[in-house]
């Protein structure tokens, strides 16, 4: 697959502030790609730099395998954290302008703009004030106006934010389905849920650096502590004695339905022998691999290279 | 449309459409016009007749005192002794006693009243009281009226600059004129820059622009949209205040030959003692009146002599340089700042050159060819309002060019440092920002 989005060794200083210090991605055409990190890490630094806001001090980023310049702005559609609008102004009046400003033909930005506006359910508001909105609604404003011109590259930092569950259910639809027709998506957010749901990739920024990247199920694999869940029914005390000696019993919750243990199991043994092991003890009625969650794996790279540079 | 070409598009309708701006245009004009009409209809108006009752041990003046609107002269006392009237009004709120002491040569008089009558009524009694002495003494003396009427100078000077006859004060309001009309649209418009530059970063839309379009064409869209705006108004208010002036000098006109006021106006500038008392009286009131009904005549008369292809579009670059400048300034201090309140440090530095100017150029205007106001004219800061204060009275075509093009220059050096700061500023929040941070942010990339 080829990368619709590369920034090479990117270096950004402020003063006495690194932002970023060499911090290279590489994001493939039609996925959605994770940029995570922690507050202040130089997420928006990155974003910034792609969205041609600000200029790396060095570095390089190429945008469909040409150096990126001022031409692909039109080809990005992005969504940044801190977003508003004019309170003003109206808000089809505000929608239209914007949706200008990323070089739409006025009657085509207006035809889409209806047809995004009835889909989203905020049809009535065209000519209401920006000021008369809740958050929500002016939140999907937000949003229609960054994919109305169909761009190459969407740029989403914390886009769930301030949204109901019901729309944000509503924003992933669309977005997986953008995805699915060929956009590449670039996602900042720490809802960790969501990166686990959408993301294929995700590069991980502490302190200006990139600590941890690549596919979001290797990663998982790769950060994995072999540790199996086991459901069954049946006594707790025999399936206690069938894995002792052998294996790690992490945990074990009894329940009148299931019991549910968590066992380790050595790295390079099989899960089937686990299985062979607690077959006479109950019931099996689940068994499966836990993987860290994307959260944890977060918490882990962060910690671990806090403790490093600490030293 | 090219995307400045939508900023500026958005910035001037979202302006011009805003009720509180039509209310402006409309209501600006007719607000000047009773600023100056009302005093002038007022003094005219009937005053409120003030009682006066005369007490004169002299026995000259009870007869010769002549009731005017402003004062009702009651000679039924005349005879009366001081303290005797005195206590027969001793209550009452609306008459004041006026005593002549009895002596040769009047030098004093008293006015006794439970209220103070008020500047009018002394003026006129002043008035009538000088008047009728005066020419109790020329009597004395034997003068003749037509004698002093001789003495009596009035000396008429014609100002012929390079050839042709000039009018002083004319040149002095017109440059007046040109300096605060600049003055104003500056400070107003620039302080909108500022204000919108400020609305973008507040309400958090500008990153979703700056993502579009490069902040210096939103800046430059803003100056120049908001810049529009202010021509509008400018232009609104030269049309509205062309019908307000032609209302207005109708109204001089038809005060200028009244043959009464006329007399009034004569009178007043020769000091010539007169026997009507009453007129003597009446010059005094109309004295601010008739000096603005000259001065619209004068303007009338010389509007068609101004060497208006020279002074228009002087005006004009002067006019929207000094903008252009201040507001790149002020879109600057606006992208800095989280609040208005913040504002006020970054904002003093600027607008100091520009209220230094505008004080600067009340002497200029009298003396234009002074070092100072060459000084002035030149500086870019100040060569707005402080070289319109000059040129009505003629400037030397070097002079103009060297304003000229360093302003030119400052402009382009400005907006440039302007454009700097503004792009790092509208995206900085929370931060107390100091004048060494604006300077490390033109060096950032």
């Amino acid at each position: 697959m080829t990368n619709l989005l590369t920034a090479l060794n990117i270096v950004k200083r402020y003063d006495k502030h690194t932002a970023l210090n060499d911090v290279s991605i590489n994001v493939p055409e039609g996925t959605v790609y994770g940029l995570l990190g922690p507050n202040g890490a130089g997420k928006t630094s990155m974003i910034r730099i792609i969205n041609q806001i600000t200029a790396p001090d060095s570095g390089e980023v190429t945008f469909g395998g040409e150096k990126l310049a001022p031409k692909h702005i039109e080809q990005i559609g992005y969504l940044p954290e801190e977003r508003g609008l004019y309170k003003k102004m109206k808000v089809g009046e505000q929608a239209l302008y914007l949706a200008q400003l990323k070089g739409m033909k006025k009657a085509e930005a207006k035809q889409k703009l209806r047809e995004w506006f009835k889909k989203f359910e905020i049809g009535a508001w065209w000519d209401k004030k920006v000021e008369e909105l809740s958050k929500g609604m002016a939140q999907k404003v937000q949003f229609i106006v960054t994919v109305l011109h169909q761009p190459r590259l969407l740029i989403l930092d914390e886009p769930f934010s301030g949204f109901d569950p019901i729309n944000v259910e509503l924003i992933k639809t669309e977005l997986l389905n953008m995805c699915k027709q060929g956009t590449t998506i670039v996602l900042s957010t720490h809802n960790m849920a969501s990166v686990e749901e959408m993301c294929n990739n995700i590069t991980l920024i502490n302190n200006a650096k990139a600590v941890l990247e690549g596919p979001v199920n290797e990663l998982r694999h790769k950060y994995k502590s072999h540790i199996w869940e086991v459901q069954f029914n049946g006594d707790v005390s025999s399936f206690k004695s069938a894995v002792a000696g052998k294996y790690d019993l992490i945990n074990l919750a009894e329940d009148a339905n299931a019991n549910v243990a968590r066992v380790k199991i050595p790295k390079d043994s099989l899960s089937n022998d686990l299985l062979k092991t607690v077959m006479p003890a109950g019931m099996i009625t689940g068994f499966s691999e836990i993987l860290p969650s994307m959260s944890e794996i977060f918490i882990s790279a962060v910690q671990g290279t806090n403790k490093i540079s600490a030293q | 449309m090219s995307k400045i070409g939508l900023i500026i598009k958005r910035e001037y309708l979202s302006r011009v459409k805003k009720k509180s701006f039509i209310v402006m245009t409309l209501l600006t004009p007719i607000l000047g016009a009773l600023i100056v009409l009302i005093p002038t209809a007022l003094s005219n108006s009937k005053n409120q007749n003030h009682h006066v009752v005369v007490v004169d041990e002299t026995k000259s003046f009870c007869a010769v005192l002549t009731s005017t609107p402003t004062v009702n002269y009651d000679f039924g006392y005349c005879n009366f002794n001081k303290d005797q009237v005195l206590k027969i009004f001793a209550d009452s709120a609306k008459v004041t006693v006026m005593y002549i002491p009895p002596t040769q040569d009047v030098k004093q008089i008293e006015l006794h009243s439970k209220a103070d009558p008020g500047e009018e009524v002394i003026s006129d009694i002043e008035v009538q009281m000088n008047s009728i002495i005066m020419s109790g003494k020329m009597k004395a003396l034997n003068l003749d009226q037509n004698m002093i009427k001789q003495i009596n100078t009035t000396i008429g000077v014609l100002n012929v600059v390079d050839n042709k006859t000039t009018n002083s004060d004319y040149n002095l309001g017109l440059a007046f004129c040109c300096s605060i009309l600049i003055y104003f649209f500056i400070f107003l418009y620039s302080v909108q820059v500022m204000r919108g530059v400020m609305e973008e970063k507040v309400s958090r839309i500008v990153e979703v622009i700056i993502s579009s379009v490069k902040p210096f064409q939103l800046m430059m869209g803003k100056v120049i949209g908001v810049g529009l705006v202010g021509l509008t108004q400018f232009v609104a208010w030269l049309i509205l205040g062309y019908f307000a002036f032609s209302i207005e000098s109708k109204y001089a006109q038809s005060q200028i030959t009244n043959p009464a006021n006329y007399n009034a106006q004569q009178t007043m500038k020769t000091g010539m003692p007169t026997q009507d008392a009453n007129t003597a009286q009446m010059s005094q009131v109309t004295a601010p009146k008739s000096a603005f009904v000259t001065g619209f005549m004068g303007i009338y008369k010389n509007l068609s002599d101004t060497n208006w292809l020279l002074i228009l579009p002087c005006f004009l670059f002067y006019f929207l340089a000094g903008y252009v400048l201040y507001s790149a300034l002020f879109a600057a201090i606006g992208s800095a700042v989280d609040q208005e309140t913040d504002s006020q440090q970054f904002m003093l530095p600027v607008t100091a050159p520009l209220i230094l100017s505008y004080l600067v150029m009340f002497n200029i205007v009298r003396d234009p060819h002074s070092s100072m106001a060459f000084w002035f004219s030149i500086f870019p800061l100040t060569s707005p309002i402080a070289m319109m204060a000059r040129i009505p009275f003629g400037i030397s075509v070097w002079e103009l060019a060297l304003s000229m093009i360093l302003l030119i220059a400052s402009i382009l050096g400005t907006v440039w440092l302007a454009g700097r700061i503004y792009r790092v500023g509208l995206l900085m929040y929370g931060k107390k920002v100091t004048y060494k941070e604006l300077g490390k942010w033109l060096f950032y990339k």
